[in-house]
């Protein structure tokens, strides 16, 4: 992609964001079913990857979007929407479970059963779904084994896909310290996964 | 770095991440090219990596929005409530009654403001959708009334709420309105409030526990 396309997309996108404060700042409701729509599946996996149960996945996501609503009108533009949302998901999260330890991971895959539905992957046949679900438990539970700042770091790369400076803007660390976080969640992860294998 | 000393656990994976500066990266091209160690230690990276992109995503809960909405609910009404009264206050004689009932508020019930904001704005809301049916029991056939609220369905039963699925006769733990339990359930599920008013009480699973929550008038 060019630079001039690059820059045309961040234009618009950075247009339809301030289009969408400007009407929720002016009472249009449907700003904020805007915003929940686009960012409900987004902050969900969020909260579900950090805290590995659910039921408290869904209280942590509607107390996110209770915080959006409560902030929306303050938002200033500085960030993009998408990563204040993650900040602040980040931030309540990062509240609500330090501390809580790994216990609240058991409930995500007990009994050996998936308790939430996972997107259907359509390019993969059932046999290979079975084998990959199998190995996602084992990899979800190694995850949960990670301290809560290396987990976030690399949830928001590996599973959310954000850069480098975007995760630092994020967690309001350096970008050097995402840097270690990210390889140091990662080895932690490798040798979790290799010792069970 | 130079041939003996190996690439470090945070120059492997910023590289793989395509996170290093253009200079830097070469240069741990042309190292790779001749340390098998290291070399090994990127594969084994990249395969933990695959793992980790293959987990699947998930939908949330269908429930969600509604609890959300409701959530939202009960903050647009707070400041509505607010707005009104300070309308009154600017407004004639009726700014004077006003001004007195602020008065009296802030040297008399200061102390209950927590809890009357918390309960006010749940009780503020619009009844949840209430639907009567009728069910049939054994051989009468009786009028059976539901209620949605917190993103569930809860059956009235003589005195009480019950969410659907609970039973009736489960070990539960009391939580009064008033509680810190109390605020935080209903912060969380703010249209329970309409379901306690008037000295209802609510049956609800929350987590792992069966809770009764009791508006304790």
């Amino acid at each position: 992609m060019s630079i001039a396309l690059i820059a045309t997309t961040t234009t618009t996108v950075r247009d339809a964001e301030f289009d969408l404060i400007q009407r929720h700042r002016a009472g249009d409701r449907s700003a904020f079913d805007e915003v929940y729509s686009q960012f409900a599946e987004m902050v969900w996996n969020v909260a579900l990857r950090l805290c590995g149960d659910p039921d408290r996945a869904a209280d942590l996501s509607q107390e996110i979007f209770l915080r959006v609503y409560r902030h929306l009108g303050g938002f200033r533009g500085r960030s993009t929407l998408r990563t204040w949302i993650y900040r602040i998901a980040l931030n309540h999260c990062r509240g609500r479970l330090e501390g809580v330890g790994r216990w609240s991971f058991r409930r995500l895959f007990e009994e050996g059963e998936e308790s939430v539905e996972p997107l259907p992957d359509l390019s993969r046949d059932p046999e290979e779904q079975a084998v990959a679900s199998d190995d996602g438990r084992r990899v979800t539970q190694a995850l949960a084994l990670l301290p809560l700042e290396f987990r976030a770091a690399v949830v928001l790369r590996d599973l959310e896909g954000l850069a480098y400076d975007e995760i630092s803007a994020v967690l309001g660390v350096p970008i050097g310290t995402v840097r270690s976080r990210i390889a140091r969640g990662r080895e932690r992860l490798r040798d979790l996964l290799e010792k069970e294998s | 770095m130079n041939r003996t000393s190996h690439l470090t656990a945070e120059l492997v994976s910023a590289y793989l991440d395509r996170e290093l500066p253009l200079a830097e990266r070469r240069r741990l091209d042309l190292h790779l090219q001749s340390c098998t160690a290291c070399r090994q230690s990127v594969d084994h990276l990249r395969g933990t990596l695959g793992r980790l992109a293959a987990l699947p995503r998930s939908n949330p809960p269908a429930a969600l929005a509604e609890r959300v909405r409701w959530g939202v609910l009960g903050e647009r009404r707070e400041p509505e409530r607010r707005r009104s009264f300070g309308a009154r206050l600017t407004s004639g004689w009726g700014g004077l009654a006003a001004l007195g009932s602020a008065l009296v508020l802030a040297l008399g019930v200061g102390i209950a403001h927590d809890f009357a904001t918390a309960r006010d704005r749940a009780f503020a809301l619009k009844p949840p959708r209430e639907v009567v049916t009728v069910s049939e029991q054994g051989f009468l056939f009786l009028p059976q009334t539901t209620s949605r609220a917190a993103g569930r369905t809860f059956v009235w039963n003589e005195d009480l709420w019950v969410e659907e699925g609970v039973k009736e006769a489960s070990p539960r733990r009391t939580v009064l309105a008033s509680s810190p339990a109390g605020k935080q359930l209903l912060a969380r599920y703010h249209d329970l409030g309409y379901l306690i008013r008037g000295g209802g009480r609510v049956l609800l699973r929350d987590r792992r526990d069966t809770l009764e929550l009791w508006s304790g008038s």
